[in-house]
């Protein structure tokens, strides 16, 4: 195949791929050490996550459930979920935004694909709470695989399809610095 | 627009991903007891490289009907213990599954990969899995760590320094909710990327 002007950078060589895979671990331990720092999950993680609830509360009330949502609780008669770090979508977003950033793109693009991507991980993790209420109220045997074993990798595949169309589509080679 | 053989491997990789991940959780849940024994062994391993002399005991299943009359089946659970601090019965315990489901992440992708069943991309997935089996046991070791460095009260206070206690708090959160789902990710990148993106000679013909 010959591949035109416009195709995305693949990286070529053990030493890009090495370079990718040291940049991926570098920023994604850089993002994680950054949510996880207490000032920052408690200023921007803990409200972002009650939001989320939030949106969750109103979809399940649109779906006519009487549900009560209280700051990161969501709960009634028959169940409670409470959404802790690691199901509020934050960790998959971290992932995503480090595959960016280890992918030579411009800063452009990069904009882009993180703004796209965070909104439909995030929307995709209120679907994944949603049903996982529903599963906790009305099949709760389920919950515990839907939980941990089906959601977590359905997010985590969901965000690396994502990051293949971004450096499929969008992706490009850094423009070389001017002498 | 990508050319056309692009974006053939790319739709070829989409619409056999829910396939391959399917094929994935069967496997995983058929090897699960198997592998789960060896990332508890693996771990501990690792925690005795730090200790002089051993003082680590461990167990995996077998323990549950003692701690909970009628409790359900604990082969894939990991106790483990300070000599000098517990018992077999009061001992801290890891549920396996939940360190190394990432495995069926790992698998879905190579599966859902164009060209998985030729040699070099079993070699790949041989070398990759081998890669995530050592993050998980690194798993293990941080969750044996931060146990014995926060949760055991005085004794914890009184053998780990509060960097050490940081380190494994830290440690064990990051592969927790963060390494252990990028591991699989990035081995996958590393080794079949340019095969998705139709992005080198070698990748097109396969």
């Amino acid at each position: 195949m010959t591949r035109s002007a416009k195709s995305p950078p693949a990286p070529e060589g053990k030493n890009t791929g090495i370079r990718f895979v040291l940049v991926f671990l570098v920023v994604l331990a850089g993002l994680f050490a950054l949510a996880a720092w207490q000032p920052i999950n408690d200023a921007v993680i803990v409200p972002y996550t009650a939001f989320l609830a939030r949106l969750s509360g109103w979809v399940l009330t649109a779906m006519t459930i009487s549900i009560v949502q209280t700051g990161t609780l969501i709960q009634s008669a028959r169940f409670a979920v409470d959404i802790k770090n690691g199901c509020n979508g934050v960790e998959a977003v971290i992932i995503f935004a480090a595959a960016i950033a280890a992918f030579p793109a411009t800063a452009r693009s990069r904009a882009f694909g993180l703004a796209g991507g965070f909104l439909l991980i995030q929307m995709l993790n209120i679907v994944r709470i949603v049903s996982l209420y529903l599963i906790g109220a009305y099949v709760p045997s389920l919950f515990s695989s839907a939980h941990t074993l089906i959601w977590q990798s359905v997010i985590i595949l969901f965000s690396v399809v994502l990051w293949i169309l971004w450096v499929d589509r969008l992706a490009r080679p850094r423009p070389p610095a001017q002498a | 627009m990508p050319a056309p053989g692009r974006l053939r491997k790319l739709r070829s990789f989409a619409l056999r991903l829910p396939f391959a991940f399917l094929a994935a959780l069967f496997v995983w849940l058929t090897i699960a007891p198997a592998y789960g024994k060896l990332c508890g062994h693996l771990g501990v391993a690792l925690v005795r490289l730090f200790e002089s002399p051993d003082m680590t005991r461990y167990q995996i299943g077998g323990l549950a009907a003692g701690r909970t009359p009628g409790a359900a089946d604990d082969s894939d659970v990991l106790y483990f213990w300070p000599q000098s601090m517990h018992t077999r019965s009061s001992a801290p315990s890891l549920e396996l599954r939940d360190v190394h489901f990432s495995l069926v992440i790992l698998l879905a992708l190579f599966w859902a990969t164009p060209g998985a069943g030729e040699g070099r991309a079993w070699k790949a997935l041989g070398i990759s899995v081998a890669a995530l089996l050592f993050v998980h046991a690194i798993e293990v070791f941080f969750v044996i760590q931060s146990t014995y460095a926060l949760r055991m009260g005085p004794w914890s206070a009184a053998n780990y320094s509060v960097t050490e206690r940081n380190v494994y708090a830290f440690g064990k959160h990051f592969l927790d909710l963060s390494l252990k789902f990028a591991a699989p990710f990035v081995l996958w990148a590393y080794f079949s990327l340019r095969t998705v993106l139709g992005g080198s000679e070698k990748a097109e013909k396969a």
